[in-house]
């Protein structure tokens, strides 16, 4: 039976102890009772033998027949060898003596003849190591009265060996022991049997916390155990849970320290490294152990720190009552540039600050300050094209202004716009747009003096400040010059791109009297250069201001007339020649300003394809088409123009068929008109979305034809379906014979292509005639219809009655769409 | 013709000594003895331990004693002259006159005390300050009850001094069971004398130091023998040379000692007639001396 757990070990020394113990003490303290009953027992047996002898040797005593006395006491004593000897003493003072080896007789005093016993005693019985006067060593001596025929004869002793009583008392004892053992080793097996269990779950606890203690913090005691030890299991899970959460937490902590770039150092609490961390080492460059035991200020001098920097850690450290202190320090030793640091120091326990201890943090702020140096510049610096920023320029601006001013000279702006960069930038993606940027910087840049400020504003905004230049003939060469450099290409993913860009240009003190005023004026002519057409530059006027508040007072009620829906559609029917009908209508865009009122399409559609709002004035038109043509549900096509720029738009069929869908339109419905050097663009750029366009079902016609110059065999080519003879040919109908030829051959061009003509702008009769007697299919002009309210045109296209009669409307003042 | 010859061997058969019968283990030997030989021990003791013990002796021989003790001494001799015992354990007066019953190599004496033959002692006490036997005139007197022999002596002594008789002479003869109780009723003063053996007086001296003191010797006799074993004239000898050697024996065994103890034997001796002649000597004086005195 191996004890496992010295617990239990322990538990059964003590229990065999304690049971030992228990077991002799109760034996021992029954040992008088037993002692007792052997007394009674001996006392018994005394009895027993005297009183036979006394009945046996009575008479012979009382007859003083002492050889019978005498002889038969030797025969009871030879039978019961435990009984040593008998006297028998006479109350006259005779003791006859017995024993196995002989007998003997004495006279003893009166006063010995009884022996004085207890009233309440029969009998005397005591144990003496040696019985006076017998030599009886190691017996007990009874005496008792002897009585024979109620006369009291005298005493008789006898002596009985103690060997039958030691033996009892000895054998009282061993039985006391083994029983004590019997019981103790029952207990013990019994608590053997009960503690297995027990020691089993102690055995498993004990596992559990020898893993833990081995470092593994996931080992768990299993907490179905006998009552206190599941609470000890439960409770030594939990600490072994709250140990591992924390363990991990510090062991990230750990690792943290030694992996964050920061360098640590800990001091103890006789201020001496105890604990350096490896980013010391790589801040420092020097191995971690040249630095254990240092002090502070061993610390500062290792790492070259100014003295007076030192000093003023020394005092922020010792005389500043808080718990940490920082302050920035630069290092020329470890690096060259200087390495920037930010040196923090910090108390451990804030209670006691003479003895406790604190750590050290040495930060890297190398990069930040040049962060802070590159922020700083890039505060004037425009990221993309490395040219100084709007900041920048105001504050160039500024000083020359203020230098001009002071040294009475002169000095002038520039202000540049890229010609429909917006376009460039939508169209190809901005990464063609910031390459565009990058070398329209370089353009300007070369075509500039070293020592003017050229920068860049935002955008595709340029600004340039020329010093010392005042004759506006130089400034105008070196607009020039500008433009011309901007007039080569740009190449850009092997595609050649051409950019041009407006300028305006004030003159200092002549165009304003502060940077404000002149770059207010830049701006303005900027604007003049790009509403006579662009790649230009203007010399700001002072009429300038005005045209340019019309401008944009223009664009913006434009903004709000699409967002207020103020615009309106009307319009004007196509009619078939030969039938007389109306197949369909050109929908045509109206605006009636509030307050300026009918602003012509020719007048607004420009302002919107410059401000980038033709996109969405394009959109609404179609939808208010689609919308239109869904209401009429009279099976009328409706022809939409559409800009160029719109084309530009990669999400411009999407966004028509979606249109088309969300009313149920089929788009062979619509017929979008483009003009035609809209379709027909130099690089045919626009052919793959007219093709687009055509798949998607719409119909397409060219616009204007004949005011272009393409080429007609380029028209071939083209996805179309009709043509629309400019109005210039038809006003000069039938009378002018080159007029004549070329709208011949256009509708010649036309049916060999099996392409429609519509003759655009017919006012007189002889002008249809013409257009009839030569094979134009369609008619589209005042000699019929004016643009009417879509109310109006339904009404007029009843089902029953498509053959009209030409109407002159006084409706629009102006002719022609 | 058969059938007499058959029967007649048969009868031949019956009548034959013992030891045709005795294919088997013989019958035990029988024995009478009187009180007097016991020397103070009980009749049962002696009748027991003789059966058990002395036959467990004998048991190699194959031979076994059986004992029994005769108060009547009459019916004991009577007994033995008739046949139906074997053997007899008698004083030596009775011993002599049973001569010619008594086989001639079974006679056999026990010897208590240091010596075979003992002396008789006439003890008186010291306090009474006697000299002579005369002075026992009117005395009590105690005896064993096997002591004939010492009552022989006794008378003779008495004789001699022109007494008479113990019988005669003493007021009171007190017949005691053993000798010892003779020594122990003079020195409590119960008798004025007493006759007993040598032996038996150093014996109650060891029991009973006191005894010295206070006991001494008036009269002593020659030694002789007192008592003695025989087997009849007619006993087996080959069973003699059978058992005797188990019982003579200068190396007794442990048993024989035990035996021995038990009933105070030193040894026990082969004895012839020459033994008894200090016993006929004394019987054949007092036969003159009472024949004188009558």
């Amino acid at each position: 039976m191996k004890i496992r757990t010295t617990i239990f070990r322990h538990l059964y020394i003590r229990m065999a102890i304690i049971l030992l113990c228990i077991s002799l003490a109760f034996s021992f303290s029954l040992i008088p009772v037993y002692n007792d009953k052997l007394s009674r027992m001996l006392a018994a047996q005394g009895s027993t033998f005297t009183n036979t002898t006394i009945a046996a040797c009575g008479e012979a005593l009382y007859t003083a027949d002492y050889s019978f006395v005498i002889n038969y006491t030797k025969k009871v004593l030879k039978e019961t060898p435990e009984v040593t000897f008998v006297n028998f003493i006479s109350s006259d003072g005779m003791r006859l003596n017995i024993s196995q080896s002989g007998w003997g007789v004495e006279t003893v005093g009166k006063d010995q003849t009884q022996v004085k016993r207890p009233s309440e005693q029969p009998y005397s019985l005591k144990h003496y190591t040696e019985i006076p006067e017998t030599g009886i060593r190691d017996a007990f001596l009874f005496n008792k009265p002897l009585v024979i025929s109620g006369l009291l004869w005298g005493d008789i002793e006898i002596g009985i060996s103690d060997s039958e009583y030691n033996s009892l008392m000895l054998s009282y004892f061993r039985n006391v022991i083994l029983y004590s053992f019997v019981l103790l080793a029952i207990s013990l097996l019994i608590l053997h049997g009960v503690s297995i269990k027990l020691s089993s779950q102690l055995s498993k606890l004990r596992q559990t916390a020898s893993l833990l203690s081995n470092g593994d913090l996931s080992a768990r005691a299993p907490t179905e155990a006998i009552g206190e030890i599941s609470l000890l299991a439960t409770t030594l899970n939990n600490m072994a849970f709250n140990l591992e959460t924390k363990t991990n937490r510090v062991e990230q902590l750990a690792r943290l320290v030694e992996d964050t770039d920061d360098a640590i150092a800990i001091f103890d609490k006789s201020h001496q490294i105890s604990f350096i961390n490896n980013a010391f080492a790589n801040i420092t460059g020097q191995n971690i152990d040249n630095y254990q035991g240092m002090t502070l200020q061993e610390l500062f001098q290792n790492l070259d720190i100014d003295k007076r920097k030192q000093h003023e850690i020394a005092l922020g450290f010792e005389h500043v009552k808080q718990l940490n202190w920082s302050t920035d320090i630069t290092i020329s030793k470890l690096s060259n540039p200087p390495t920037h640091l930010t040196l923090r120091i910090e108390r451990f326990d804030s209670a006691n600050q003479e003895e406790s201890s604190f750590f050290v943090v040495l930060s890297d702020i190398t990069q930040r300050k040049q962060l802070e140096q590159e922020l700083e510049t890039l505060a004037y610096i425009d990221k993309l094209t490395k040219l100084p920023n709007r900041r920048y320029f105001m504050d160039a601006l500024t000083a020359n202004v203020k230098d001009a001013t002071l040294s009475d000279t002169s000095l002038a702006v520039f202000f540049l716009d890229l010609d429909n960069f917006k376009l460039i930038n939508d169209s190809l993606g901005h990464e063609v747009g910031d390459h565009v940027l990058n070398e329209a910087a370089w353009k300007l840049q070369d075509s500039l003096r070293s020592d003017d400020i050229v920068c860049r504003l935002g955008g595709d905004e340029f600004t340039v400040i020329l010093k010392n230049v005042t004759e506006t003939e130089k400034l105008a060469t070196i607009a020039d010059s500008i433009l011309a450099s901007f007039s080569t290409p740009i190449l850009c993913n092997k595609r050649e791109l051409r950019i041009t860009t407006s300028i305006g240009i004030v003159q200092f003190p002549q165009h304003g009297n502060d940077e404000m005023e002149l770059i207010k004026n830049a701006d303005t002519a900027m604007y003049a250069a790009k509403h006579s057409g662009k790649n230009s530059y203007r010399f700001f006027t002072s009429d300038m201001h005005r045209d340019m508040k019309y401008y944009l007072e223009l664009e913006s009620a434009l903004r709000s007339a699409i967002i207020d829906s103020n615009l309106e559609i009307v319009y004007q029917p196509f009619i078939d020649i030969e039938t007389n009908r109306i197949t369909n209508c050109e929908a045509l865009l109206r605006w009636n300003h509030p307050q300026r009122g009918l602003i012509p399409p020719g007048r607004f559609i420009p302002i919107a394809e410059q401000s980038g709002l033709i996109s969405e004035v394009g959109n609404w038109v179609f939808t208010e088409v689609c919308r239109q043509i869904k209401t009429w549900n009279n099976g009328i096509n409706v022809s939409i123009n559409v800009s160029g720029n719109e084309l530009a738009d990669k999400t411009f069929i999407n966004r028509l068929e979606k249109t088309l869908v969300e009313y149920d339109i089929d788009p062979y419905r619509i017929q979008l008109e483009f003009t035609e050097h809209v379709l027909v663009s130099k690089d045919g750029s626009n052919l793959p979305i007219l093709n687009a366009l055509k798949r998607a079902g719409f119909a397409i016609a060219i616009d204007d034809f004949g005011t272009g110059f393409s080429s007609l065999s380029y028209i071939s080519e083209l996805p179309i379906d009709t043509i629309k003879i400019d109005k210039t040919f038809i006003n000069k109908l039938p009378y002018d014979r080159r007029t004549i030829a070329v709208v011949n051959s256009i509708i010649s061009l036309a049916k060999n292509l099996d392409l429609k003509t519509v003759g655009e702008g017919v006012e007189k009769k002889e002008q249809v005639d013409w257009l009839q007697a030569n094979g134009c299919n369609t008619i589209q002009g005042y000699y019929y219809h004016r643009p009417m309210s879509a109310h109006d045109l339904q009404a007029l296209i009843k089902p029953d009655n498509l053959r009209l009669m030409p109407t002159i409307s006084n409706q629009y003042s102006k002719p022609g769409k | 013709m058969i059938n007499l010859l058959l029967i007649i061997l048969l009868t031949c058969l019956l009548t034959a000594s013992p030891d045709l019968r005795a294919t088997d283990k013989p019958s035990p030997i029988k024995l009478g003895g009187t009180i007097g030989a016991l020397n103070d021990r009980s009749i049962t003791d002696a009748e027991i331990a003789f059966q058990v013990i002395f036959n467990e002796l004998l048991a190699e021989a194959n031979e076994s004693f059986s004992l029994k003790i005769y108060k009547d001494q009459n019916l004991l001799f009577d007994r033995f002259r008739r046949g139906e015992l074997q053997g007899i354990l008698t004083g030596s007066l009775h011993f002599i006159e049973l001569d010619s019953l008594i086989h001639d190599s079974a006679r056999y004496s026990v010897q208590f005390g240091d010596k075979l033959k003992q002396n008789y002692l006439l003890l008186v006490r010291h306090d009474d300050n006697l000299t002579s036997l005369r002075q026992l005139k009117e005395k009590t007197l105690s005896m064993g009850a096997s002591h004939q022999v010492g009552k022989l002596f006794l008378d003779v002594e008495l004789l001699q001094q022109q007494l008479p008789v113990s019988d005669q002479f003493f007021k009171d003869i007190h017949i005691v069971k053993g000798a010892n109780t003779s020594i122990i009723d003079l020195y409590f003063g119960k008798v004025d004398a007493a006759v007993v053996p040598k032996f038996t007086f150093e014996t109650s001296q060891t029991l009973n130091p006191q005894i010295k003191n206070k006991i001494e010797v008036l009269v002593s006799s020659e030694p002789m023998i007192h008592q003695a074993v025989g087997l009849r004239h007619d006993f087996p000898q080959h069973r003699i040379d059978n058992f005797e050697p188990h019982i003579l024996t200068d190396q007794p065994s442990k048993r024989l000692i035990n035996v021995f103890e038990t009933f105070g034997i030193e040894c026990i001796h082969r004895v012839t007639e020459e033994s008894f002649k200090e016993v006929k000597s004394l019987q054949n004086r007092y036969n003159k001396l009472n024949g004188l005195s009558q």
